[in-house]
Parts: structure tokens; sequence; C-alpha cells
């Protein structure tokens, strides 16, 4: 009986400790938390700066940011004077040279950053005071040199020029100036011309025009004192010059009047880009903010919202699909975008269209809407851990006009949102009727689908200027045979060319300093060997001996895909054209234009196109599609230029290969038509 | 008058520097499981995290890889909470997880809105108390981590150099062996036999849990007790003893990988383990050799004389032991030999002459503003927390870590030069291209 009596207190104590959970099942969520981000305090300097202090002792560090919030200026034909300017401060001040400037924030363990719209320093609160000093220094008295404009002037040039024929880039931009239009700030974009229009007296200006205090603010978060800081920053920002007070009237925007379609042609691209949506009248400070940004996250906010799970999941159209509802003191806008293959372009926009359609007129689900409250809540809240949130919280309650308590009462907003919210917000931003649909993709492979949708279709080019519709319609003069002889004709005619037994060729290019040697010799019928050597190392060899072929890698060897060794058997090295004529899987494939030539585009094998030069008729570029491991499609391109006659044969003498933003440049050191070749220089390998 | 504003500020600020407390409870349940709990109300959420002492020296010398298996293992579900259903819990709750193996421990935690700390315990617990260790489950993972080894070490660049580095030093140690362990020891592995690791190592006396941001303790105290109080007690965790022998000469040898085209070259010394003194010491010999633009072997072999694309010195140590390694990759026709001769000069220099004073200074305000940037998330005092207790046995190391780094003096870097980076007690490996085998 005792022993009973215990098991049954044992029994019972086990349940008055453990009976509070149910395992079985995730524990409820208590009340959303409230977030107390301590009161900052602020001041106002004579010259308008506006400083935010916001005192937290938890590390002994701190930093200020420095936010100059003039208008959106329009830069005109100088676009770009703003971009060179910020890129030039913060080397060196009147004071300090540029080296001890650097070596001293290294030596304290600090970071500084400036520009012409603001600026960033941290350092362990020892040594605030200092880097602080130095920020001021660095943005009152900053030094400008020709050598240094020089420079970053040619960084600049160097970045336009590698993005000519970047479809995500292009379209991004020409989205931009089409939807805000070409008058303004939000619609321009650096060109060669407008950034050689820019002199260093242009950017002086500039700088002593915008880099003003009037409308900036300074915040300063961490181990500080509001009493010590505010005299500090008084004799640190003091003296910065307070500037012209700069009036500017936003350009009148808007909307397209029914849904249509801009079309920009780029015969590069082998994926469409796409962006539908429209302008609206909508600032942080609206009621409708929270509702917006919820409906917004349920329609395209992540991989889990209904774009992605429907263009992706469900009909892998994509890669991706995603939308944004932006708010803005000047022009707010929602934009959903997607990347899509060639042949679902039209697909895609009409999934795109309804999921919108959906949105705006269905009401989304109870679930849907707590999902999306969960993931908002959830990271506002994880990035109310850094510093940089809570400073930005501080001074966008001041630049946005929003309620004091605006951040306190962020969790709380957005959970008394409802499904009734989100459908009433979502239908009155989302203007399901005045979409701007762009494309960027290739119009021979995309248009004509494109064309039975029931929306208008304009037509622009890669600077957003209008532009009549593309003619795919091929001259019937020209054809496969018409341009492989025009090129054969042009680099010395077909005799010659036939009298070309070998080519040998030494060529050398320069990667990251390092001396990249390539060897290639090609002999009739259709033998070849190519070697890419390093510092003296091969890094790989190909051979073909006319019948069979292998490529070795850093030791590693194989024998070439079958496709690669049919494609090689058929071919007539050293001059590939002299067969292509009459083979027939070698078909005309296009006429295309870049920088300002006409093309002639044949598709050599599947997926290896080759364009030559309409007027000259010698062989401009070859471009390959590579299939990437995750489904996207690369296009790998090489240029042959400065073409040069070598026993009376024209060769390229650069053959050049963009890489991302690089090139591989190989220079040809040496040519030579008919060397002496045996059967030894092309024995495969094992 | 301009400049004694700022100065005057300067020095009250400085008066006012007191170190930066991290507070803390300790305290073991029953079943031995020790808890950290760290309040911090000053944001809302909560970390929940548990760390294993099981790491990659606990493999057995045939079964490598067990315990970076278990990481992954772990994920596939418990009796309450279905396959696949981890990740989708914590992610639809507005959270984040992650996990890591190392040689010595393995770590997992969920980061939530701090209202949400209640379900981390309860994803934390469910783990601990009944995983669910199963053939399928086994399977699955058996997969994802043969990838992650093609990704990470077969078909990466100089995947094989930790491997390299650790065989060269280590004949008995587990550290020879990398955390993802071997393949062929996974595939041969019965279930019984990952059952029986589970039920060894991943038991509350093994572990520490930490619970990190802002809650009420006493509350979280008894929800603690309520969710891990009932996970029985394990047996004793062993723990191995494996002494190296010094060694007497240097240990020279070549390695071709595949991967790479630019040769590197490494010189590699056995050190002592992250709890020595001596290891700190090692730390701010690495900041001097290589920590930023100024420092000495990137100056000289970099910048200057333009010998080498990139050189840096490491301290990477371990429980039992460490390894410090310094390696550089030449620029164009310099040879190894070049590279190894420069880094030479720059030992014996530490080994003879003190560091100037410039050099000190900028040592303490580097380690003092590290110090200073660790602790600035909660995730990250929570791993702190989480290691100082299981791997270094005093939790206040995470506050005393500085005091350690400014209390080493000039004269004892020249010390401890002097004491293990001898050239008679390291290996040499040229880590070369395999296209340079001849």
């Amino acid at each position: 009986m005792r022993y009973i009596k215990t098991l049954l207190l044992v029994l019972l104590s086990v349940n008055i400790s453990y009976s509070q959970i149910d395992r079985t099942q995730p524990p409820k969520a208590g009340p959303a938390p409230v977030i107390s981000l301590g009161n900052p305090k602020s001041f106002t300097l004579k010259n308008g700066l506006k400083v935010i202090v916001v005192e937290n002792d938890k590390l002994p560090r701190a930093y200020a940011n420095l936010d100059i919030d003039n208008y959106p200026d329009y830069e005109g034909d100088k676009k770009g004077v703003s971009n060179l300017l910020g890129s030039m401060m913060g080397n060196g001040t009147k004071n300090q040279e540029k080296d001890s400037y650097n070596e001293e924030v290294d030596y304290m363990g600090a970071t500084l950053f400036l520009s012409a719209s603001g600026g960033y320093a941290s350092s362990l609160k020892r040594y605030f005071p200092r880097i602080l000093e130095m920020m001021s220094d660095g943005l009152i008295n900053p030094v400008f040199t020709k050598e240094d404009f020089q420079k970053e002037k040619n960084v600049i040039l160097d970045g336009i020029k590698s993005i000519e024929k970047d479809v995500q880039t292009i379209a991004s931009r020409v989205h931009s100036k089409l939807r805000y239009g070409a008058d303004h700030p939000f619609g321009e974009f650096e060109s060669v011309e407008s950034i050689n229009k820019v002199t260093l007296k242009d950017l002086k200006n500039y700088y002593s025009t915008y880099a003003i205090p009037n409308n900036a603010y300074l915040t300063v978060v961490g181990d500080v004192k509001y009493d010590e800081i505010k005299p500090l920053v008084e004799d640190l920002f003091g003296g910065w010059k307070k500037g012209k007070s700069l009036n500017y009237n936003m350009p009148q925007t808007s909307n397209v009047n029914d849904i249509e379609i801009n079309f920009v042609d780029m015969p590069n691209a082998v994926q469409s880009e796409i962006y539908v949506g429209n302008l609206m009248d909508v600032s942080m400070s609206n009621p409708d903010f929270f509702a917006l940004k919820l409906g917004n996250q349920i329609l395209g906010g992540s991989s889990t919202a209904r774009l992605f799970m429907n263009l992706r999941e469900d009909k892998g159209f994509t890669y991706g699909s995603y939308s944004s509802a932006s708010t803005s003191r000047y022009v707010g806008t929602f934009t959903a975008t997607a990347s899509v293959r060639n042949e679902v372009t039209d697909s895609a926009v009409t999934e795109i269209i309804n999921e919108i359609y959906n949105i705006t007129s269905v009401n989304v689900t109870e679930t849907e809407l707590n999902a999306a409250k969960e993931k908002y809540v959830g990271s506002f809240i994880m990035s109310t851990e850094q510093p940089s949130t809570i400073a930005s919280f501080a001074s966008n309650i001041d630049k946005f006009n929003l309620p004091e308590n605006f951040y306190e009462k962020y969790l709380e907003n957005f959970q008394s949102v409802t499904v009734e919210d989100v459908k009433r917000v979502i239908n009155k931003y989302v203007l399901n009727d005045k979409l701007r649909i762009l494309v960027v993709g290739r119009g021979q492979d995309v248009l004509s689908r494109l064309e039975n949708l029931p929306y208008e279709i304009k037509y622009y080019d890669k600077y957003a200027e209008a532009s009549g519709k593309p003619d795919y319609s091929t001259p019937s003069d020209v054809t496969v045979e018409s341009v492989t002889s025009k090129y054969l004709e042009a680099i010395g005619g077909k005799d010659k060319v036939n009298e070309v037994n070998a080519v040998s060729m030494l060529a050398e290019a320069e990667v990251q300093g390092m001396k990249l040697q390539m060897v290639s010799i090609q002999s009739k019928p259709n033998k070849q060997v190519t070697m890419m050597m390093m510092m003296g190392n091969t890094m790989m060899k190909m051979v073909f001996d006319g019948e069979k072929g292998s490529v070795s890698q850093q030791g590693v060897v194989n024998s070439l895909p079958e496709d690669q060794v049919q494609d090689m058997i058929n071919s007539t090295l050293p001059f590939k054209e002299l067969g292509w004529a009459s083979d027939e899987n070698v078909k005309f494939n296009s006429i295309e234009e870049e920088d300002g030539k006409i093309l002639h585009v044949l598709e050599v094998s599947k997926g290896t196109f080759v364009a030559y030069d309409s007027e000259t008729g010698l062989k401009y570029k070859q471009t390959a599609i590579a299939e990437m491991p995750d489904g996207s499609k690369m296009p790998q391109t090489t240029y042959y230029e400065d073409y040069r006659l070598v026993d009376g044969v024209l060769f390229p003498f650069v053959i050049r290969a963009p890489i991302g933003p690089q090139s591989l440049d190989f220079n040809i050191v040496n040519i030579s038509v008919n060397p002496q070749v045996s059967d030894s220089d092309f024995v495969i390998e094992n | 008058m301009k400049r004694i504003i700022p100065l005057i500020i300067l020095l009250a600020i400085q008066f006012n520097s007191l170190s930066q407390n991290v507070e803390f409870i300790e305290y073991d349940l029953d079943n031995g499981l020790h808890v950290i709990l760290h309040q911090d109300k000053s944001v809302p959420l909560a970390v929940t995290s548990v760390m294993y002492h099981v790491g990659s020296k606990d493999d057995s010398p045939d079964r490598t890889g067990f315990a970076h298996f278990f990481e992954h293992l772990l994920f596939e579900g418990t009796e309450n909470i279905d396959r696949g259903q981890f990740m989708k819990i914590v992610e639809s709750n507005g959270g984040s997880l992650n996990a890591y193996t190392s040689n010595d421990e393995t770590y997992y935690y969920e980061f939530f809105p701090s209202n949400k700390l209640e379900l981390g315990l309860w994803l934390e617990s469910e783990r601990m108390l009944h995983p669910v260790i199963d053939k399928v489950g086994v399977d699955t993972q058996n997969e994802v981590v043969k990838e992650e080894k093609r990704l990470s070490y077969d078909n990466r660049p100089y995947g094989q150099l930790l491997p390299q580095i650790t065989q060269s030093l280590f004949e008995k140690h587990p550290y020879r062996w990398l955390p993802i362990g071997s393949m062929d020891h996974l595939d041969a592995a019965t279930l019984d036999e990952f059952i029986a690791y589970n039920k060894k190592f991943y038991v509350p006396n093994n572990a520490v849990l930490v619970v990190a941001g802002n809650f009420e303790i006493e509350e979280t105290k008894n929800k603690v007790e309520d969710y891990f109080g009932p996970i029985p007690r394990g047996n004793d965790v062993p723990r191995i003893n494996i002494a190296e022998d010094p060694i007497t000469s240097e240990v020279r040898k070549n390695f071709y990988d595949p991967n790479i085209q630019l040769p590197m070259g490494l010189v590699c010394y056995r050190i002592p383990s992250f709890k020595d003194r001596d290891s700190y010491v090692l730390d701010m010999i690495s900041s001097i050799l290589s920590g930023g633009k100024s420092s000495r072997l990137y100056k000289k072999m970099v910048d200057d004389k333009k010998v080498s694309v990139e050189v840096q010195a490491v301290n990477l140590s371990f429980e039992d032991y460490g390894v410090y390694v310094i390696l550089s990759l030449p620029v164009g026709e310099n040879t190894l030999q070049t590279l190894y001769e420069n880094i030479d000069e720059e030992i014996v220099k530490l080994k003879n002459e003190l560091i100037t004073d410039r050099e000190y200074e900028k040592l303490q305000n580097e380690f003092e503003n590290n110090f200073v940037n660790t602790n600035s998330s909660i995730s990250g005092i929570a791993n702190s927390l989480a290691s100082s207790y299981l791997l270094h046995d005093n939790v206040n190391l995470i506050n005393e870590r500085l005091d350690i780094y400014k209390s080493i003096t000039k004269e004892e870097i020249m010390e401890v030069a002097n004491k293990y980076l001898n050239n008679n007690s390291r290996a040499v490996i040229d880590y070369l291209p395999e296209s340079a085998k001849q």
C-alpha cells in the first residue's frame, strides 16, 4: 500500500510538472512582442543638418551615418556626375594626405566611407571622436585631383561598355525610362556620351551645389552620450556651409491607359526579361502601407508566394518570379518580374496578368495572410537587432512624416490587417487594367506569339527610344551559300584559301596578371590540336586525328563527346566555311544588328551561331549557348577582330571572349600558313 | 580652441570605457543537461541552441563522418514532427535555423521572434528526446552528404588542403580526418550503428542548452524543465585521450590537386589546444604577419616584392591540438621556394626582434574591435556561451577573452614564436596542380 501511494505521488507529480505541455503539437505563440527602440534625441544645426542620436551602450562602439536627403536630381546630358563625385570622395583631404588618411583609419580598426549623398563611419567608442572628425574633414574639405578624376572616369566607362549586351541591365534601365519618362530623375541613365561630357569643373560644381547640409541627416548610434555628441557634432559639422535651397519640381508621371506591351529586341537574349506593373501614389505614411505589403508578400514576396509557385513550381517557365510594392514620397511602384525561357514568354505574361487579376479581385485565404504576417513580422524583428535598422527607423520617421510611434505600432498594424483590407488595398493600387508590360528578349523567337495576346505592342530600342517593328524577313538573296562565299572571297578568295593545307598559330592572353598561351594547329582534311598553357603547364589539350579525339584537362583525359566528333569529322579545316556552303545541317538563322553593323547569322550546329559582317563579309563573332546546371542558358561569345594578311589570306589577330564584365583577349603572336605538320602532331591521348 | 573640445570629449569617453559584460545564469537539470540563460530585453527575439560535445574526433577510425552525418540526420524528424517538417515549421513561424559540425562539437540553433521561444524549445527537445532514425532518413541523408562532399571537397579547388595539413601533422589523433569523413564508412554502416551512436552522444548529459534573448527567467526555467526535464540521462560519455609524439624533423611532401591551376605553398606547425594561452598569442602573430595590407608578410610579399598573389597566416586550433598554417600563392614564375624563404625571414625576425610600439597598439585596437563585434548579435553570443562552457569549461570566457589578449606582451609574442615556429618541427607541403606531376 505504501508503495502504491508513493507510486501515485510520483505519477501525480510527474503529471503536475509536465501537464502544461502537449508535445504532439507545436506550441502556440505568445502575443506579438512590442519593440522598444528607445527614444532617439535630436537637434538641428544652424546650417540645417538634422542630427539624431541613439544612445545604445550595449557595446563600446559607435557609428555615424550621413544621409544627404536632397530632392532626386535630374542630371540630364551629364548624367553620371554624382556617381563620379562619389567615387572620388574619401580619398584624403586638404588637411591630410591620402596615404596617411587611409592608414589612420586602418590603425584604429575603423571603417569610413563617403559619397555625394552621404557617408558612414564606425569605430570603437574611444576612436569615435577621431573617426567622426575624419568623416567631417573628408566631407567638408575633399581633394579632387585630375589623376583620380581620369582614373575613376575610366572605371565607370568600362562599366558602361561591359553592360551593353547585358539583357537584364538593359531591361531594367529601359523599364525605368519608359515608366517614369526621359526627363525624370528616376528615368535617366548613364551613357558613354554623358560621362565623357562631365568635366572636373562640373564635378566640383556638383559637389558645392548638392553636398550641402540643408536637408541632411546625421545619425549617431552607439555608446555615446547625447550631451557629449552634441558639442562635438556642432564643432565638426557646424562649419559645413549651407547651400542654396534646391527647388525641384518632380515631372508629372502617368500610367498607361490600357494594358500595353513595350518590346525591346535583343537578338543575343537567351531568355526573356518581363516586367509588369504600374506607378502608384502611396507613401509609407499612408495607412494602407501594411495591407499593401502583405498583399504583395502573398502575390510575389518570396519563393513560397503565388507567382513563384505558379510560374516556377507548377509551370516550370522560369528560374524565379517575384513582385514588389515600393512606397515613395515621390512616386511609388508596383512591379512583377520574371525571367523566362524564350518559347514560353507569352504564356508567362498571361500567367502574371492572371495572378494580378486574381489577387485584385478575389480575397486571399486566412492561411496565406497569416503566413505572410509571420514572415513579415519575423524578418522585421530580426532586422531590429542591427543598429543600422534602428538608425534608419529614426530618420525615416522624420523624412517620411511618420507618426512618432510608427515603429512601435508596426507589428500591431500588420497583425490587424484582414483579408478584406488586402483585397481593397491591392485593388486600389495595383491597376489590373493599366499595366505596362515590358518584354526584353529575342524578337525572332518570341514576338509572333506575343502578337497573339490581346494587347497593343509598342517597340523600343535598348536606349528606350521608340522604334519600328523589327523586320525578320530574310532577303531572298541571303543564303548559307552567299554568306560563306562572301566570307571566303573577303579573306582572300576561294583559290587562295584552297591552297592553304594547314595553319599553325600561337596566341597569348593575360589572366589576372598571368600569361595564358594558346597553340593550335589545323590541317586538311579535318585534323586539329589546341593547347592552353599557363606558366609552362599545359592546362588543356584537345586533339582530333580525323576520326576521333581526346581532351585532357590538368592530367585528366576524356574522349570527345559523340556530337562533337561528328561535327569534327565533317569539318573542312582550316576553313570550315568551305564545307558549310554545302552542308544541309548549316542553316541561315537571322539578320542582326550590333554596334551599327548588319550581321548575317548562320546556325552551324545546334546552339552554335556564327555571325558575318554583311558589309565586309568577314566573320564577326561566334556564339555558343551553354546550358547551366540550374537549367538557365548562358551565351558564350567570341569576337574576331583586327584581320591581317598572312601569305595572302586574312586572319583575325585578336580573338576576344567577354566573361562577365571582363574580357579574355587573345592576341596572335604568330600565324604560319602551310607549316610542316605530320600525323605525330595529332596523336590522341589515352 | 577648436581642437580642444574634441580632445576633452575624447578623454571623458575614455574614462567611461568599462568592459561590457555578457550576463548569464547557468545550472544543470537532473538529467545532466547544462542550461545557460542570457537575457537581453533590448530586442524582441530569442535564440534556442544546443551544442553537443561530439565532433569528428569522436568518430571511430573505421566509421569516420558519423558526427557530421548526424547533424543532417537529426533534421529528418521526430516522433511528433513528420519527415521534412522541421524546416517548414521554422519558416512559417518567421524564424530561421542553422547547424554545423566541427572536429569537437555539433551545434544547432533556431532564431525566432521572442513570442515563439517555446517553439524553439519544443523543436530542440524533440530532437534530443526521440529523433526518428530509420532507413529512409539514413538513405536520404547519405545522398545529401555525398553531394556535399563532392561540392565542398572533391570538386572544389584546394578542397584537399585541410586533410593534407592535418595528415602531415597528426599520426594518431582523429584530427587527421575531416568531419565529413569517408563515404565508404558511411555506406558500410548499419542502422543499428547509427542508433547506438545517437544513444551514446546525443544525450542531455553531453550537451548544453543556451537560450538567449528576450524572455522572463523564471518562466523560461520552468519551460526548459517541461521540455527537457523528461529526457532520460545517458551513460557517461567517454572522451578520447590520444597524445601525438613530437615532430623532430621537418616533414616535406608534395600533393597534386586536379582542380587547381596555381600552386600553393604551405608551412604548417602543430600547436597546442585553443584552451592554451599560447594559442591566443599565436592569434596575435597571425595578425602581425597577415592581418591587413600593412601586415608584415602581405606588405613584403604581395605589395613590395610582388612575389605572392596572396599570403595568410592562420591559427586553426581545436580542443586537443591546433594547427598553424602559413599559406601563400606565387605570382608568375616565382617558385614556392622563394615564398618559403620570404616567410622564413619574417619568422626569424619575429623570433629575434620585438614588434614595434605602433604594431603593438594596432594589435590592441584590432583585437578589441573584433571582440566587441563578436558580441554584437544574440546568435553570436549564444554560440560563444555554448562553446565557452562545453569546450573551455568556463562560460565567463565570453567576457574574459579580451583581457587575455590585452595581457599578452611583446616579449611573450617573441617567446611563443620561438617555442612553436621551428623548422625541425614543421611540415612543408607543396600543393601543386595535377599537371605539374611528371
